[in-house]
């Protein structure tokens, strides 16, 4: 029978060896995971989880009984260390384990920005749970906080920290809160949330340097501003976790590993699914396209017809607001706004190619099914129009 | 059961929601026939009467998750638990619940 390796006990993981079961794989499955924990979800880790308001038990992809009651053989807190395609073996150290089917799925690792002073106590990064964790006891004995990126994880971290009662600083190098995925008008949005709930933004600045005698005492600034701290996070992006498969012979795209929709590798019996997975050239660090690719090549790896390609989303929960995305747009597009609640339209030649949403999921929901059509902009800029009706 | 006075039933594909002893409960009508689950998402507690119905499901609005509204079972998406579906009619034009 077909032995099925996963690499990588994180969403797109654990959302895998379930699907490949509901699918009827029969054969035996192992699931390998760096961490100690069964898959879980991370979104919470900046948010409820940080906050201790919800638990790790509550955030598991599946609980312990699943994997029990599937025959999946957990090998966690055990990193991959190698992988070699000719004789199908994934190294875990000393160890050997045989697969017929590999997926890989070790997800991202943080970017480690070059900047002086990273090493310092009190400087955190969030990945983990132990992280959040780590995070969260400093948090509590801590008063002020400067938050390096204002990404989503900067942004997500930034309310929470605040909420927990910290004076914030959030920095950027670039103009404002997720600019790189939104730009204007949605970062002043953004940055009016913060600002509003007692957080300084800081856009255009540059960090220089960590500072302090063993634990951090202040941020230096490129323009010589000085931020006196006793906590730091730094929340630069993410970039795949492909340490182990460097000697691998298998195709790269996009920083991650190449596949097509089905998660085929270019390496026979090698798939890859979640934050690593360019499919078609394409990588997606999203709850919602792990859960998808998923499903996909759990498809593939029996031989069931693949389902299509559904347009991936995302969501942001800062404060009392969510933010939701769904579709790519590009910096040309023209933007179509509907207030209130809030709705943006990106349209490239008249075709909707994203929408964006403020605490209004079902108009993202309807929007997502316009995605690639035509659509009138004075329609989808009439907030009295039914979203269903626009097409 | 429970019985609700002067609350408009909603038309074919809409949501509300209704508070019955504490609870709310999500009540949409699929094909003429009224349905009603539980409104919060077994996944991350988000009110499903934010929501989408499609195709008889209904679309949690967080993380869109997906519920049969028949059986109350997941038909996809990040919840692991079905949600509990009410016995609902409609009687003399009142929406009736019972747990």
């Amino acid at each position: 029978m077909t032995r099925v390796v996963v690499v990588g006990a994180g969403l797109a993981g654990g959302t895998v060896v379930g699907r490949l079961r509901a699918l009827g794989h029969a054969g035996p499955i192992a699931l390998v995971g760096a961490e100690a924990h069964l898959p879980y979800e991370r979104p919470a880790l900046s948010k409820g989880y940080l906050t201790g308001a919800t638990t790790l038990d509550r955030l598991l992809v599946h609980p312990q009984q699943t994997y029990d009651d599937l025959g999946v053989e957990l090998r966690l807190g055990s990193p991959a260390t190698g992988l070699d395609v000719e004789r199908r073996v994934v190294q875990l150290g000393a160890d050997e384990l045989p697969y017929d089917v590999l997926v890989v799925a070790t997800g991202s690792t943080n970017v480690r920005p070059p900047i002086p002073g990273m090493d310092l106590t009190g400087v955190h990064q969030l990945r983990t749970a132990e992280d959040a964790d780590r995070l969260r006891e400093h948090a509590a004995n801590a008063t002020t906080a400067v938050v390096v990126g204002t990404g989503f994880i900067g942004c997500e971290v930034s309310a929470t920290l605040r909420s927990l009662g910290l004076e914030v600083t959030a920095v950027d190098a670039l103009p404002g809160p997720i600019w790189a995925v939104l730009g204007e008008p949605l970062s002043g949005r953004v940055r009016g949330w913060h600002e509003a709930h007692g957080v300084r933004v800081l856009g255009g600045a540059g960090v220089a340097a960590l500072e302090g005698g063993g634990w951090v005492e202040q941020v230096r600034l490129v323009d010589g501003t000085v931020l006196p701290v006793d906590l730091v996070v730094v929340g630069v992006g993410a970039r795949p976790e492909l340490g182990w498969l460097e000697a691998a012979p298998l195709e790269r795209a996009s920083g991650g590993l190449l596949v097509d929709a089905g998660g085929r590798t270019s390496a026979q019996g090698v798939f890859a699914a979640g934050d690593l997975a360019a499919v078609d050239g394409v990588r997606a660090e999203h709850y919602s396209a792990a859960l998808a690719q998923a499903d996909r090549v759990a498809h593939a790896v029996l031989g069931l017809p693949v389902p299509a390609i559904e347009p991936t989303w995302f969501w942001s929960d800062q404060y009392e607001h969510t933010l939701q995305y769904a579709g790519r747009h590009g910096p040309e597009d023209q933007l179509v706004e509907r207030a209130e609640p809030y709705t943006g339209f990106f349209l490239r030649e008249g075709a909707l190619t994203a929408v964006v949403t403020v605490d209004n999921g079902r108009d993202l929901r309807r929007g997502m099914k316009l995605l690639g059509r035509a659509v009138d902009p004075a329609l989808l800029a009439d907030p009295a129009r039914d979203l269903r009706t626009v097409a | 059961m429970h019985r609700f006075e002067g609350v408009a039933v909603p038309a074919e594909g809409e949501l509300v929601a209704v508070q019955v002893h504490g609870t709310k409960v999500a009540v949409t009508v699929v094909e003429g026939q009224v349905r009603a689950v539980d409104d919060e998402c077994t996944h991350q507690q988000c009110s499903l009467s934010d929501g989408e119905v499609e195709d008889g499901a209904l679309v949690c609005p967080c993380h869109f998750g997906r519920f049969d509204l028949r059986t109350g079972a997941v038909l996809d998406g990040p919840p692991e638990h079905p949600l509990h579906v009410w016995k609902a009619v409609v009687r003399d034009g009142a929406l009736e619940l019972e747990r």
